[in-house]
């Protein structure tokens, strides 16, 4: 199969995640991370398509010891476009996005996006002036570039190269539903990240 | 305002640029406890709000009643949905005044917008009433913790040019 399947990505990395705060846009990346694993530090979107990375900039900027990993699909990406360059601006060293690109609106019933017909989020990210901005094709490739940007500053964007969603794959709705409206846990991780450096710090 | 605003330990304020707001993003953008950042389209600004708020630190968004049209859904399906507070400040187009035509129906429709779907929203329109409306806004958003609109009118525009 061609790309990274995404529920087996979110499985390996949510074994790797520590203390990392993570925003799950709309759709497919809430579902596949509620079902890999919940967290505390798991701020699930279920609306405002295209947002994720928008809101996961807003968590970098005011957490700013915290590591901020942001996951948006093809589409959402493709229609809030002015974030990359917004995320470009400001530069927070503690972003990652992450973009599951498989060229269609999965959930919609399967329409094609540019990123089908040859826009390079990639590039565009880049054009925005992100810098380390990578485009991956296998899984080799996505535990390589998110084990450097965890590691290393950023901002980062990664544009996974994602294959098609498995037709067995279950939605959690229940789960998300009763879980998206949680949000006390997040923000103390985030204000704990605030707390321990100012602990480090003095 | 600022000081009101700092009073409530509003740190961020993501903007889209607005001639009435214009003044005040420059002197905060002079004052330590203030971080103007610039965006290119409202829902997005809601969205790092949104974001702010879940990393536990007040901002306030400021906009153009325009920009309240390009944000329903965000405001909707993010801050709503998920129960987020919000604080915006949104300057009034389409009333007193106005000579762009193309301002008029959302600027008059928005208040009746607000109200159906439910985000409280009050009139700034006395330079006397500043602090006091924008103390009672961001408790109401941040204590309460639900979105709110304070809407700078075109009399307070107007008074703050004469």
């Amino acid at each position: 199969m061609k790309g990274v399947e995404r529920a087996s990505a979110l499985r390996w990395l949510h074994g790797q995640l520590t203390d990392e705060l993570v925003v799950a846009g709309l759709g497919n990346p809430s579902y596949d991370l509620l079902t890999a694993g919940d967290r505390p530090q798991h701020f699930y979107m279920w609306g405002a398509m295209g947002c994720a990375p928008s809101v996961g900039l807003g968590v970098a900027l005011a957490a700013p010891d915290a590591t901020v990993i942001a996951m948006e699909g093809d589409g959402g990406v493709l229609m809030n476009l002015g974030a990359l360059s917004t995320i470009g601006w400001t530069a927070p060293s503690n972003l990652v996005v992450i973009v599951w690109d498989n060229g269609i609106l999965d959930l919609t019933g399967g329409q094609g996006t540019a990123t089908g017909a040859g826009t390079d989020l990639a590039a565009v990210a880049r054009a925005c002036g992100v810098a380390l901005s990578r485009r991956i094709s296998t899984m080799a490739e996505f535990q390589e570039g998110v084990t450097e940007a965890l590691d290393a500053p950023g901002p980062w964007c990664l544009i996974v190269d994602t294959a098609p969603t498995p037709p067995t794959r279950r939605k959690p709705v229940v789960a998300l539903r009763r879980r998206f409206v949680r949000l006390d846990d997040f923000i103390d991780a985030a204000i704990a990240s605030r707390r321990a450096d100012a602990g480090a710090g003095s | 305002m600022l000081d009101a605003l700092a009073a409530q330990d509003v740190a961020f304020l993501p903007f889209v640029p607005d001639g009435v707001l214009a003044p005040l993003i420059d002197r905060a953008s002079l004052r330590a406890e203030f971080t103007p950042i610039q965006v290119t389209r409202e829902e997005e600004g809601v969205a790092i709000a949104a974001g702010m708020q879940l990393a536990g630190q007040r901002s306030a968004l400021l906009m153009q009643v325009s920009g309240l049209g390009n944000s329903l859904n965000v405001l909707g399906s993010l801050v709503l949905a998920q129960r987020i507070p919000l604080l915006m400040f949104v300057t009034e187009r389409g009333g007193l005044g106005e000579t762009v035509s193309t301002q008029i129906p959302f600027g008059a429709a928005a208040p009746r917008v607000l109200d159906a779907v439910g985000i409280s929203h009050f009139d700034l329109s006395r330079s006397a009433d500043v602090d006091d409306v924008v103390s009672g806004a961001a408790e109401l958003a941040f204590v309460s913790r639900v979105p709110v609109a304070v809407m700078i009118t075109a009399r307070l525009s107007m008074e703050r040019a004469a």
